[in-house]
Parts: C-alpha cells; structure tokens; sequence
C-alpha cells in the first residue's frame, strides 16, 4: 500500500517551474494512481497538448471532451474559450443568442480583459470535475492537473482569494468562493511540487512555499526533487586520460560534479522545506517518450513504500 | 556614435539558461570593445555577485573589467515593478491617473493584468535605446512558458483596452468609430442580462469604470506600442532564442521563427545550450580504450571510466541527433552550441567560457 498523502485525495495539482518535470511526474501519479485501484484523470491546463503522445495517442479532442488514453485513464485538455462558452451556456438558455453575439475575436479578447478570468475559468471547471466523481457518471475518481505558470506574479492558487475581494457580490463571488473551498479543502485537494536539485527551481520553490503560506491554506502534499544525479564518489584518475580519451575524463568529471551538487541541493531542501514530504526521484539517462518508458521509475517508487 | 545601436533581443521558455547567455552575449561584445547594456529580467541572485555587483538595481550599473576598451552595464527589470507604473507615465492627467488607482477593481487586481512584464520589457528596452549611450543593448526576456508571448504582449496590451465589449456595450455614448462595433450596440440589453447573470451588475460597472480609465491611457500606450514594434523591426536589432537540446524546446522554437516572419522580424540565432557535446565511441572503441587505460589506471578506476562514458552515451547520442533536427528544422539559421559545463556560472570567468561558443555579432 502506498504512503503518499496526495493518493488520498481527489484533486492534485503539480506545479512547478518550466522544465522542471511536471508531465513527467503527473504521468507517474497517475501511474501510481492506477496501482491503487483508483482511475486518474490528466488534466492539461490551456497547453499544446502533451500527454497523448506517452499513449501514442493524437491530442485533437472534440470540443474539450474527456478523452480515454488507456483502460482507467483517461485525458482533458482544458482551454480558456471552451470554458468560458460553457461557463456561459450554463448561465443562458439559447444558444442562438451567444453565437450571434460572442464572435471569437472579442470572446478571446474579453477573457484576457478581465484580470484572472482565465484561471477561474479553467478552476471552476476543475470543480465541476470534481463534482462528478461523486455522482458516479464519471470514467474517473483521481483528477491530476498539470498546471502551467500563470505569467504573472500570482500564482493559480491566489487567484480565487483575490477574485472574491474584488467582486464583492453576485454570481461571480460566489464562484470564486466555492473555488476557494475546493483548493482550501486538505482532505480532499493537494498540492505536489516539482523542482530540480539546482539553484534556481529550489530558491524559487522555498520562496514559492512561503509567499504561498500567507496567502492560501492549500495542502501541500509532496515535494518531488526530480532528476536527481546517482551518487558518484569522487575517482582519481591521471592527466593522462585527459589527453588521450578526454570524453571518459570529461564526463567522469561531470558525473562527480552532478553528484555532487545534487545532493547539495537535496540537502537544501530537506532542510529548508522539512515541513513537507520529499521524494527524490533519479537522473534517467534514458529518455521517456511513452508510458513504457516510466515503468521502471514508476516501479521504483512503488518498491520503495 | 556613428554606429546604430545594435540590439539583440534574447526568447526562450523559462529555464533555458536566457539571462546567463545573456550577460555572455554583453560580456563579449564588451570584450570585443564595445559600449554595452545587459538588461536582465529574472537573474538568480547569483548572478550579480558573478558579476562583481551587490544587487542588480532597476539602472545600468557599470561592471569592472580587465583589459577592456569596452565598458558592460548591467540592470534588472524590477519584476515586482507593476501596472503602476504604466499609469504613472502614460495617464493624461491627475485625475485620470487617480481615476484608475482608485478603481476598486484595478487595486485588487493589477497584479493579474497579464503581459505586464513582457509590455515593461520592451518600454525599458526603449527607454535605454532612447539615450543613445550604448553600442549595443542585450535584452533578456521575461521566462514565459511560451516565448511567442513576448511577442505578442504591445498588441495584447492595446487589445484589451480597446477591444473589450464591456465598455461599448455599457458606455454606447464612447464612439470609437469602428464599424465593426456597430453591431454590438443593437443587442446591449440582452449581452447586459447575459453578464448581469454571469458575474453580477455591480462588478460590470468596476470593469466597466477600469477600462474607461484604461482607455484614457491608451493614445500613449498605442504610441509607444508602434515605437516598440518599429525598434524590433529595425535593422540592427536581431532576434535570439536560447533553447535545451529536446524536441519540446525545437518545436517551440520553430514556431517562435514563423511567428517572426509573420510580424517581419528575424531570427537571427539559435543558441541551445547545456548540450551533451563529445564524440560517440563504440563498444568497441571502448574496450580498446579500457586496454590502454589498464597502462595507466588501476583496473577498476579504469571500469569505473568506461561504465561512466556509457550511461552518458545515450544523451550525447541523442544530443547530436537533436542538434541535426534543429538545423534541419530551421534551414537558413546559424546556431550555437553551448555544452554542458561542470559548474554552474558564479563568476566572470564562466561567463567567459560561454561566451566563448558565441559568435561576433
């Protein structure tokens, strides 16, 4: 049985910089998902689609529908303009009405006019996934979403907080508030982030935990340091093989100093972030292109519960 | 200065390596001679002790070298910098200015208005090119995950002001003269009822209040937007992207050449950089190799060597065969390589060794 906090929940999201490692580490969530029984939904945030290509599968979906990628886990692609035509639907009875007036041109333009409407859009439809489980009319019960940088200072999950202040009452209060709950609830939402064992991504993801400690009570379930270098003790060897195989000098010197400054970095985490979960997850010099490929990280992690 | 300023301005997805690439690229051309400015966006705060300064402040500090005639200034974008700013320049007065500070909306909000920092970029840009103190000016871009963001962000600035509904919709009396919004003026009753139920009247009037105020702003914002965009359409500016050695990072490159083309600019470079750099040596090379390392080496240092080589193999494999696909994908494009190092840059002379894959400018 596995231990992890967030395979017990309904909703996780995994967040990280750019590069970091994020698809590769929802794709293993929801790997580990399935292990348990359960039916993970990958969820892609307004992206150009990525996880298809794991299941050799193409990442055109008929108008945002849920997509099957294997027995038990199925594929979302969410975008901006497909919520906000849904999101109005809900709200009016013809259809006739929004198609003669909402022209693609000014509906993309008025979701970038108001501020965070993209976001809400894209967590509301989140919490009506959500919402399903329970109603059994769903293919899932375990929603992983992949979630992008929002592109400015706020992060995604302060946005619901900061859209319920300014909008004091209505329809769109009360949507920013059930959002809130959804994110604030820990027993059923999580939070995973993904960093690499370097400067930069750990900085940035202390500085990341703490602004958001102020400003969300969202669960913060696990920290994946990815791409972790296997331990190299240091070898000596002479000048001589600098000069006549410098390839097997050169990258002896780079598995050392990887080695090093990895465990470096991990250290830096487990100290400065010991009030969360860690998990390491190791270098892969084999490059993962399908679910095939996760097969051997996925087993890792399960022999090491 | 007889010289135009050459500018070159440096995209790429967020975690690339941009802002270091960047300071090589002003360092050489510093090196070379030249009057230089580095205007970073997200530098770790390692780099400005790598370049001998304390911080990196919001003006061009100068740094010292050795040996040079040219001179290299560097200065951060101050990323916490807001709207505020904007308003502050552009607002046609007191009261417009004031107007939009005040807007209950704006101050809960302003920190969400996206391509704020990408629209800030490009003033700053501007700003400097405007002195002309400098021979060159490096610019690094703000790490967006998607590098045609940076593009786009003039045109999505004037976009949202102008072209949003709500304010015609509620404010039919602001003429703007476009035949195109005619049509909307007929329905407004029913498009208010629609929004009335989404998101609450009391919340339109807000927006509706903001982006009036906005559209005071907007005869200097378009002005400035068409500025910008001339400057990246001038001669002496080129286009770089940094990018990793993986399909993801070519197709975004790809598709930030076209979208160049589509607005007339050029791609001048591409730089991708952490590359598995080395010869690829066969199995049997390698137990040839493992023999003349037994003269030198003890049998197991000797393993320990080959074994190494062969687990990086696959990645230098797959790097050389990446860096094939981006020739091949972008015909006509120089591109750099910049290899793997085994440290991190902290200092003036890593900065040094990069710049050494770059090329004259």
């Amino acid at each position: 049985m596995l231990d992890y906090p967030f395979l017990k929940k309904k909703l996780i999201f995994v967040s990280g910089k750019g590069g970091v490692g994020k698809t590769t580490i929802s794709l293993v969530i929801a790997e580990l998902a399935k292990a348990q029984g359960l039916k993970p939904l990958l969820v892609e945030f307004n992206s150009l689609g990525r996880m298809p290509s794991y299941f050799d599968k193409s990442n055109s979906s008929k108008n945002g529908q849920i997509k099957t990628m294997a027995p038990d886990t199925s594929w979302l692609n969410l975008k901006p303009k497909q919520c906000f035509e849904e999101y109005v639907l809900s709200h009016v009875k013809f259809k006739g009405l929004y198609s003669a007036f909402f022209t693609n041109k000014y509906v993309s333009h008025f979701i970038e006019a108001v501020p965070g409407l993209s976001p809400i859009l894209m967590l509301g439809k989140l919490f009506e996934l959500k919402r399903d489980i329970s109603s059994d009319s769903a293919p899932y019960d375990f929603i992983i979403v992949d979630s992008p940088a929002t592109g400015h200072g706020l992060s995604l999950f302060e946005i619901p907080k900061v859209l319920e202040a300014a909008v004091k009452i209505g329809p769109l209060h009360r949507h920013a508030s059930d959002i809130l709950n959804m994110l604030e609830d820990q027993n059923e939402t999580g939070l995973c982030l993904v960093t690499l064992a370097e400067e930069m991504p750990v900085v940035e993801t202390i500085e990341f935990t703490q602004a958001l400690a102020n400003k969300s009570k969202i669960a913060i379930d696990e920290i994946f340091i990815n791409g972790v270098f296997p331990k190299q003790e240091p070898i000596k060897f002479s000048k001589n093989v600098y000069r006549s195989h410098p390839d097997l000098a050169h990258y002896m010197d780079l598995a050392i100093n990887r080695s090093e400054l990895h465990a470096s970095y991990v250290k830096k985490v487990e100290t400065e972030l010991s009030a969360f979960d860690q998990t390491v997850v190791p270098y892969q010099f084999e490059e993962l292109k399908k679910i095939e490929d996760l097969s051997n990280l996925v087993g890792e992690f399960l022999e090491a519960s | 200065m007889t010289q135009e300023t050459k500018i070159i301005i440096v995209c790429g997805s967020g975690g690339v390596g941009k802002t270091t690439v960047s300071a090589s690229l002003g360092l050489r051309l510093a090196l070379e001679g030249k009057r230089v400015a580095v205007l970073t966006i997200d530098p770790a705060k390692r780099l400005a002790t790598s370049l001998g300064l304390k911080t990196l402040q919001n003006k061009p500090q100068k740094i010292a070298l050795e040996n040079s005639d040219g001179e290299l200034w560097a200065m951060m974008l101050d990323t916490k910098s807001t709207f505020d700013h904007l308003i502050e320049k552009y607002a046609p007065d007191e009261d417009a200015k004031k107007r939009i500070l005040n807007n209950k909306l704006y101050k809960h909000m302003s920190g969400m208005l996206a391509g704020t920092q990408e629209y800030m970029a490009m003033e700053k840009l501007y700003d400097i090119w405007q002195m002309h103190k400098y021979e060159a000016i490096i610019i690094d871009t703000p790490p967006v995950q998607n590098a045609l963001d940076f593009l786009s962000a003039p045109q999505r600035m004037t976009n949202m002001i102008e072209n949003s509904m709500l304010h015609l919709l509620l404010k039919p009396t602001l003429s703007v003269g476009k035949s195109s919004f005619k049509l909307f003026e007929k329905g407004s009753q029913q498009i208010l009822k629609i929004f009335d139920r989404i998101t609450g009247f009391a919340f339109l009037q807000d927006l509706s209040e903001m982006l009036i105020a906005f559209k005071e702003l907007l005869v200097g914002f378009e002005q400035r937007s068409r500025q910008v965009f001339e400057l990246m359409g001038h001669e002496e500016t080129s286009f770089v992207t940094v990018n990793t050695c993986d399909e993801r990072s070519r197709d975004e490159c790809l598709a930030f050449k076209n979208q160049l083309e589509k607005m007339s600019f050029r791609l001048s470079r591409v730089i991708v950089n952490r590359v598995h750099s080395g010869s690829i040596l066969s199995d049997q090379k390698l137990n040839e190799t493992a023999k003349l390392l037994a003269e030198s080496e003890t049998p197991q240092v000797s393993e320990a060597l080959v074994n190494n080589y062969k687990r990086f193999r696959p990645l230098i494999k797959r790097d050389a065969n990446q860096i094939k696909a981006f020739k091949e994908d972008l015909t006509g494009v120089p591109l750099s390589q910049i290899p793997l190092f085994l440290t991190d840059v902290h200092d003036v002379a890593g900065l040094v060794q990069i710049s050494e894959h770059l090329p004259k400018f």
